[in-house]
């Protein structure tokens, strides 16, 4: 068990601050649940093993122990009474409690006679007892046996002075906390997840398996809100989330999904009219599951439709805005806006018109849907239900091409549907069927038998007129629209194919009048562009590792005729990537990794290009193009260096030191700053009495700021290590011990955070122990000169080379006095 | 041609069974995701910030304003 501090932060307003303030070992068994009281200064811990216990939150230890429940402790709550003083208020005894926690604990502690205010704690367990424990006598006050199952929720109201318990055997009781009897009991019939009290103690919300809120009169017993019908197994309320404060109660359902119930204004006293269900204001998802398949929604591509492997539709906006006005309503990019609610199965596929106001769902109900999306006016209806289908729904299509501008269809598409529409099934067949005005009850014009297996994606090309099924027996099949006719069929592939997608109008296959392109994506890792001229395969992509699950054609527009690039795809597979291809080349343009499961699905915005990518970890990532960004940052990058290459040997060639050496500093360029060294160090005409061999350099070196001298020591470390440059930053490092005290050395401190990586330390110990080694090399060496010495001496004698041998020897000793120093 | 992209904004899960917790004012949402316990801003869907799990699965978690 962990307890956190949070705070927000000091220097982002976005972000809470966490600290880690206690990391408690409470129970042998796991802690089932806990509970912390209304001044955060107690919290009580139910274990597996039955064991509750009290903590003192800022002291970290126990302050109560208590053994009584047989098993696994399942709620908790605390909650005050009033013991002494009846009359006071339960308002002036919360201020006052508000002031003086730290007081109050310590009379809780202790007991102390006139407290008015006591505080107790009721823990509900497994066996469907309730017990109350007395903080400060630290015994039972009262056990309630009455649940049969396990307790779920309790709640306690200081106004009616009642505690009501929700359980698993399928009631609700609310108890006089006086004579602690049960005053009510509700037989809500589910087993109930959530329930407490709202509209100051008189009345009660309950929720359970049947996924729905309820509302429940104290005084009457009776259901406030009228019957509702029960919902499916993903619906059950697991948990309830309410405070005093909030004008809306939150439903927890087993679908991770979140529901903002409002509370309706109660009168005084309760209303024991039967009222609606209370109205959902908003829909928080917790995660999307498994994105199977995703569609742009609206004109303006602002709202995005979710297959989440579930039987609803969820819609989401993708305005960047948090121009929500009521926070509690959260607009906010991601948030959930609608939901299409009508099969009754998991929906398996989808795709939506050139418009973005019509979509079409097939799901393993056997049916097919077509909805009608009014984003404006928050509209999101079923238009028409196709049934015919003899097993479930894999495949979808809808027609592409837009209208003319200047028609109807194109200026108001919200009421002209699309014209057809194209499925495949599970039963190996393809319907197409005619959209109508009458459009509830849509036929199928014509049922071809298509393939031997499933049929897995279904396109239709962009002029309308084909369409193409791809199947898992390894096949795509290329029909005309009208009559359903196969007119080709694409082989080749090696295992069963995902995905079938026509690129668009402007690319047309190599030397084929003006046929166009298919690509095909399968479980054999590839995808394959075919020409639709002659059916044949044009390039085969290889580099996924796993199964192509999607395809998505980029916006493809040739700068002119001469431009000879080709249309790209994007591709996402079973390995968690997507890639970007070159149609023509065959090259994978770009790698896209952020997803640690299949990507299922893919699109691709159609005037920008950016890429959507959702999959089985429930992410969906948003992708950007950043090419033009990138060359831009690459070529800036490139005259940048340049310049500043032209500007340093300017300055170098002037005799402008200073500027050269700060420059080369500030721009992090060691390799420029090493050879100015070298190059001064190495000067034909040294300045007498210099350390560096130019006066200049030396001023320049004895007047540098901190930060500079830090960042030259960095760089004379990493020069000391090697051979090759050990001498020269010797011979800087000299002038700059000498030009400086030591104290001022000393006191440098990395620039930037505190606590940045590396110290002073560090830098010196190493250039010590590299000098160190310099220094053992170069007495090494002497120790050699020595030995040459003798022997060329020896060999004088020999012959009357002496002159030149003599000359070179002491050369060699010379230098090697001068790294010694 | 395009070559290079870059994750503009990602939806990620806030919530993925298990136990959660709202702030007294209803803005802050406490959630187990797996083995951390993330906490969202209810009003704009930002998170605030994320308790690295111990490998441990959460078991209750419980939040409180004072």
């Amino acid at each position: 068990m962990r307890l956190y501090a949070v705070t927000p932060s000091d220097t982002d307003d976005t972000v809470l601050d966490l600290e880690l303030l206690r990391n408690l070992r409470p129970h042998t068994s796991p802690v089932v649940t806990l509970a912390m009281d209304r001044t955060s200064t107690l919290l009580a811990t139910g274990g597996a093993d039955g064991v509750v216990k009290v903590w003192d939150i800022r002291g970290g230890y126990t302050t109560h122990t208590f053994h009584s429940h047989g098993g696994v402790v399942s709620a908790l709550h605390f909650f005050e009474v009033e013991t002494v003083h009846r009359e006071d208020t339960s308002e002036s005894s919360k201020k006052r409690k508000r002031r003086k926690p730290q007081e109050e604990l310590a009379q809780a502690e202790t007991g102390a006679e006139d407290s008015n205010i006591e505080f107790r704690l009721a823990s509900g367990a497994e066996d469907g007892k309730i017990r109350i424990w007395d903080l400060h006598k630290r015994k039972s006050a009262a056990v309630l046996d009455s649940h049969v199952s396990v307790v779920r929720s309790l709640d306690y109201s200081t106004t009616s002075k009642m505690l009501v318990s929700g359980s698993r055997d399928k009631t609700v009781i609310a108890w006089d906390a006086e004579r602690w009897k049960p005053h009510r009991t509700f037989a809500a019939l589910e087993g109930i997840e959530g329930a407490g009290f709202v509209a100051g103690g008189t009345c009660i919300y309950s929720g359970g398996e049947n996924g729905r809120l309820r509302l429940w009169s104290v005084a009457s017993g009776k259901e406030i809100t009228q019957e509702q019908e029960a919902g499916i197994e993903t619906d059950e309320i697991v948990n309830i989330l309410h405070h005093a404060r909030l004008p809306y109660i939150v439903s927890v359902h087993a679908d991770q999904v979140l529901n903002f119930h409002t509370l309706p204004v109660f009168a005084s006293p309760l209303n024991e009219e039967t009222i609606e269900p209370l109205p959902i204001f908003r829909r928080v998802s917790g995660t999307h599951d498994e994105v199977i398949d995703m569609a742009y929604v609206g004109k303006d591509k602002s709202l995005l439709a979710l297959n989440t492997n579930s039987e609803d539709i969820r819609i989401v906006t993708l305005h960047k805005s948090n121009a929500g006005d009521d926070t509690a309503q959260g607009r906010y990019f991601g948030a959930d806006v609608g939901l299409l609610k009508g099969h009754e199965d998991i929906v398996i596929c989808m795709d939506v018109d050139w418009s973005g106001h019509w979509l079409a769902t097939g799901a393993k109900d056997n049916t097919a849907r077509l909805w009608r999306l009014d984003p404006e006016n928050d509209s999101y209806t079923c238009a028409a239900v196709l049934t015919g289908h003899a097993e479930s729904l894999g495949a979808i299509a809808l027609p592409h091409a837009a209208p003319q501008e200047s028609s109807a269809a194109y200026t108001d598409p919200l009421s002209h549907p699309p014209p057809y529409i194209v499925t495949g099934s599970q039963d190996r067949t393809v319907k197409r069927w005619d959209v109508t005005k009458e459009m509830k009850k849509l036929r199928a014009k014509y049922t071809r038998k298509a393939h031997d297996k499933d049929i897995n994606a279904i396109d239709i090309d962009p002029s309308g007129s084909l369409f193409a099924s791809a199947s898992q027996d390894r096949t795509v099949k290329i029909y005309s629209a009208t009559e359903g006719e196969a007119v080709g069929v694409l082989r080749g592939h090696k295992r069963g194919v995902w995905t079938v997608k026509f690129a668009s109008k402007d690319t047309q296959a190599p030397n084929s009048g003006n046929k166009g392109l298919i690509a095909t994506g399968s479980g054999d890792k590839t995808v394959k562009i075919w020409s639709l001229a002659d059916y044949s395969c044009l390039l085969t992509l290889e580099g996924h590792s796993n199964s192509v699950l999607k395809l998505a054609w980029l916006p493809y527009r040739p700068v002119d005729a001469r431009d000879k690039r080709g249309p790209q795809i994007a591709s996402a597979a079973g390995d968690g990537l997507v890639k970007v291809w070159d149609s023509v080349s065959g090259e994978t343009m770009s790698t896209l990794d952020n997803h640690t499961d299949r990507v299922w699905a893919l699109i691709a915005h159609p005037t920008t290009g950016a890429l959507i990518s959702g999959g089985g970890d429930s992410v969906i990532t948003f992708w950007q193009d950043t090419t033009s960004a990138t060359l831009e940052a690459a070529t800036t990058a490139e005259t940048e260096r340049v310049e500043l290459d032209q500007k340093l040997q300017n300055y170098a060639y002037a005799g402008n030191y200073r500027e050269a050496i700060v420059l080369a500093l500030q721009m992090d360029q060691p390799g420029r700053l090493f050879s100015l060294f070298k190059s001064v160090v190495e000067t034909e005409k040294p300045d007498p009495g210099s350390m560096t061999g130019l006066d200049t350099v030396d001023e320049v070196l004895s007047n540098l700021a901190d930060e500079q001298l830090y960042k030259l020591l960095l760089r004379l470390r990493d020069w000391n290590t090697n051979v090759r440059t050990a001498p020269i930053a010797q011979k800087i490092l000299w002038a700059v011990v000498k030009s400086y005290p030591a104290s001022r050395l000393a006191g440098l401190r990395p620039a930037g955070k505190v606590g940045a990586k590396g110290s002073l330390k560090d830098v010196l110990d190493a250039i010590r122990a590299y000098s160190e080694r310099h220094y053992k090399r170069v007495e090494e060496l002497v120790d050699e000169s020595y030995l040459l010495d003798f022997t060329l001496r020896e060999m004088d004698e020999v012959g009357d080379i002496k002159a030149i041998t003599n000359g070179t020897s002491h050369l060699g000793l010379d230098r090697d006095a001068i790294m010694a120093e | 041609m395009r070559t290079t992209y870059e994750v503009d904004r990602t939806i990620q899960p806030i919530y993925a069974g298990g136990s959660l917790s709202l702030s007294e004012d209803g803005r802050i949402l406490a959630a187990s995701v797996g083995e951390d316990v993330l906490l969202t801003d209810l009003t704009n869907g930002r998170e605030l910030g994320r308790i690295e799990g111990d490998g441990e699965t959460i078991t209750s978690l419980a939040c409180e304003q004072p």
